[in-house]
């Protein structure tokens, strides 16, 4: 049994037996074999090796031939394991004596190979490791060879490990038989985040080596809520593992019969609960766990992972999609957010130095009128289909929100030429997440139907800090005086203009959080689908007087130590349950 | 694409004399007839059609600034015309204030990607305020082409 320890993303937790996804994603069963097919696996193995062999010669004799016997001299560590008497006896001897299916014992045994050089300090060794996971890869292939079995179709529940999800892996995941993710790199606001988030399941990232730590096959225990990964588990880790599962169950079905509770609070004042989605389908979660709208559609999935520009229609069809499956509840799509940590085969064109002050999001919009265009033709569009919003993100200054505001009415004229149907009332909203636009609420309720604020920038560009550096995460805190003084300042304004407030940071999902945004005046929270419930308990927990009183207090306070002990505080008062 | 090749020299007015939103733009358009950009008789039609598009939303983006825009297609592509007034227009600009300076477009529906980059172009020229506020101050022809090319020359 081994335990190693990441960033606890989603909550919650899974055992299964886990699968490795390489860029070939490979699907590594744990299949043990009979005894007596331990000859005829070793055969089938022999020939595997051969044939590996065979290819790195061939490889190394082309790339000799073509570019200089040096480089082709890159392939010998290759060929050096594939003939290293050592590395294959102890692949064979797992066969033999364990009885386990070869594609596993390749698994294992390199694996660990590649575990020992990466803990090696010459740092050219270090980096042969590549080498390693190649040599693995071949083998594999040419072990399964037309057996490969895609993701797609899998059998059984499982837990995924990968160096870091990309978005054609997630795309083409089978959800239904995934329990948890577990990956190498990555934070808070990566892609295997935002998707685990999204489903439901628990993840941990930035484990650094847990692909080359777990083999597939392995039984695995992911736990999200404090961020481990167990290998391996022995019978009392799985027991206490299962007790705190059925106690984690037991409060999610508790919180279950809120699903369809209102979210008010003890003196009934109602709060819009809607949650973020980044697909289509995600609507379905947030229905399930009780929202009542959509309040952030993260529209760069369609961006992302391809070589063309999403046409018209690829964004019509999306946003008909989740717009049929709201029923009448409203839904807010935010205009691409592309650049800084996401980029498409466009955005990624240009290097910048300091990315998440760059060319991003509406900038980039503004840049690319003809991209942008094309989107707020497809929202408008599928605006004649249901209540739908559009919103503007990362707005610093009133000229862009005016450009974009002028680029909308050069499509709504030319829908209205081509006769096409779109809600001519359709509001217009922006994201609330940089410092400058906070200052400037006022000014820009004049020009806006609603806010949202983004707590997750805004409290990364006021504090400066990057929360994926770990050197220098634990300065981010949404509880830093100057971040809450901010939402104080985009609050009031909003309400002195009638302008509707939403919340739509991660800031919205935190228990904690919610006295002091309700006691601010916040009209919509909008949270992760996983968060739902817990939000709409708290909300069903107190009244406007106590959250006001909250709010009144927390302004007293001037470290953000102080602000996020008393809120500690005031939630394990509340709603002892979540801290038990 | 550089602004300078769809603004016409000769409909680059330093000293716009409208006082009304109408006549501003039917003084730009009379300017690119002069220019041969469009036909006389096709003005009427023009203004009608700007003004339109501006009751829609306006293009008076504040700052000073506004870029009242149409299809048009008795144009090549696109063709634009740039005015400063000194005294101001009311343009129904969002944050109250006159507008001072102008870019005019009329493009071909059936060609919108030059449409697009023009649009790129101007919105990246008023980003620079020095280059609003020189134009703003620019009294002659030749002073405001010589800072629309030095626009152009920044970004290559």
């Amino acid at each position: 049994m081994e335990i190693r320890k990441g960033i606890a993303v989603s909550p919650g937790m899974a055992i299964a037996p886990a699968i490795v996804l390489d860029s070939e994603q490979f699907r590594i069963p744990r299949r043990s074999i009979e005894p007596s097919e331990v000859a005829a696996e070793l055969a089938r193995f022999q020939q595997a090796v051969e044939r590996a062999q065979a290819e790195v010669r061939d490889l190394r004799e082309r790339v000799s031939a073509d570019v200089g016997e040096k480089l082709g001299a890159i392939f010998d560590v290759q060929d050096a394991l594939l003939t290293d008497a050592h590395v294959l006896s102890e692949i064979r001897e797992l066969v033999e004596r364990e009885h386990y299916a070869p594609e596993y014992a390749v698994s294992t045994i390199l694996r660990n190979y590649a575990k020992k050089f990466l803990a090696l300090p010459n740092r050219y060794m270090a980096e042969r490791v590549s080498d390693v996971y190649d040599v693995e890869k071949r083998l594999l292939r040419n072990l399964i060879g037309a057996k490969r079995e895609s993701i797609g179709t899998l059998t059984e529940p499982v837990i995924i490990i990968a160096h870091d999800l990309t978005p054609s892996q997630t795309a083409s995941l089978d959800r239904s038989k995934i329990l948890a993710f577990a990956t190498d790199i990555g934070g808070r606001t990566s892609h295997t985040t935002i998707v685990a988030r999204a489903m439901g399941i628990p993840a941990v990232v930035g484990l650094k080596t847990i692909t080359a730590d777990v083999s597939g096959g392995d039984s695995v225990i992911v736990d999200g809520n404090r961020g481990l990964v167990i290998m391996n588990p022995d019978e009392p880790t799985i027991a206490r593992f299962r007790e705190a599962d059925l106690r984690f169950r037991r409060m999610e079905l508790e919180l279950g019969d809120l699903r369809d509770s209102p979210a008010v609070t003890l003196d009934g004042h109602e709060t819009k609960l809607w949650g973020n989605i980044e697909f289509p389908h995600d609507v379905e979660t947030c229905l399930a766990r009780g929202a009542s709208g959509v309040g952030l559609y993260r529209t760069e999935f369609l961006y992302l992972d391809r070589e063309d520009d999403p046409t018209e229609e690829d964004h019509f069809q999306a946003y008909a999609e989740a717009i049929s499956l709201l029923k009448g509840r409203p839904i807010t799509i935010r205009t691409c957010d592309l650049g800084a940590d996401k980029f498409t085969h466009l955005s990624g064109d240009y290097d910048e130095r300091n990315p998440f002050l760059g060319c991003r999001s509406i900038r980039f919009s503004l840049q690319h009128i003809g991209l942008f265009k094309t989107q707020l033709r497809a929202i408008l569009r599928a605006s004649a289909l249901g209540p739908t919003r559009i919103m503007f993100p990362l707005i610093t200054n009133l000229k862009e929100l005016r450009q974009a505001k002028m680029l909308l009415a050069d499509v709504r004229e030319d829908l209205e030429e081509e006769g096409l149907e779109f809600d001519p009332d359709i509001k217009v909203g922006i994201m609330i997440e940089v410092p400058s636009a906070a200052i400037m609420a006022r000014n820009f309720a004049r020009e806006c139907d609603f806010f949202s604020i983004g707590t997750n920038d805004l409290t990364q560009y006021t504090l400066a800090v990057d929360r994926s550096n770990e050197r220098v995460a634990s300065y981010y805190t949404p509880g830093h005086p100057a971040v809450l003084r901010l939402i104080r300042t985009v609050c009031e304004a909003a309400l002195d203009a009638g302008v509707e407030i939403a919340v739509c940071g991660e800031m919205a999902g935190e228990p904690t959080y919610v006295p002091v945004l309700l006691g601010l005046g916040v009209h919509v929270l909008s949270v992760s689908p996983a968060t739902l419930l817990e939000i709409k308990k708290m909300i069903r927990s107190l009244s406007m007087d106590q959250a006001r009183e909250v709010c009144d207090k927390v302004f007293q306070f001037d470290s953000d130590r102080e602000v996020d002990a008393y809120l500690a505080e005031i939630t394990r008062r509340l709603l002892p349950e979540l801290f038990a | 694409m550089h602004l300078m090749d769809f603004i016409r020299t000769e409909a680059i007015l330093s000293d716009l004399k409208a006082e009304s939103a109408r006549d501003a733009v039917d003084e730009m358009v009379g300017a690119l007839v002069k220019a041969k950009a469009i036909s006389a008789a096709e003005r009427r039609k023009v203004v009608d059609a700007i003004m339109k598009r501006e009751k829609k939303g306006t293009t008076g983006f504040g700052n000073g600034v506004a870029i009242p825009h149409a299809k048009h297609d008795g144009v090549d592509g696109v063709v634009g015309a740039v005015a400063r007034s000194a005294a101001g227009v009311e343009f129904a600009a969002l944050d109250g204030q006159p507008a001072h300076l102008f870019f005019l477009l009329l493009s071909n529906p059936e060609k919108p990607e030059d449409h697009l980059k023009a649009m790129e172009h101007i919105f990246r020229s008023i980003k620079n305020d020095n280059l609003r506020r020189f134009m703003c101050q620019a009294t002659t022809r030749e002073e405001l082409v010589d800072l629309l090319r030095e626009a152009d020359e920044e970004h290559g």
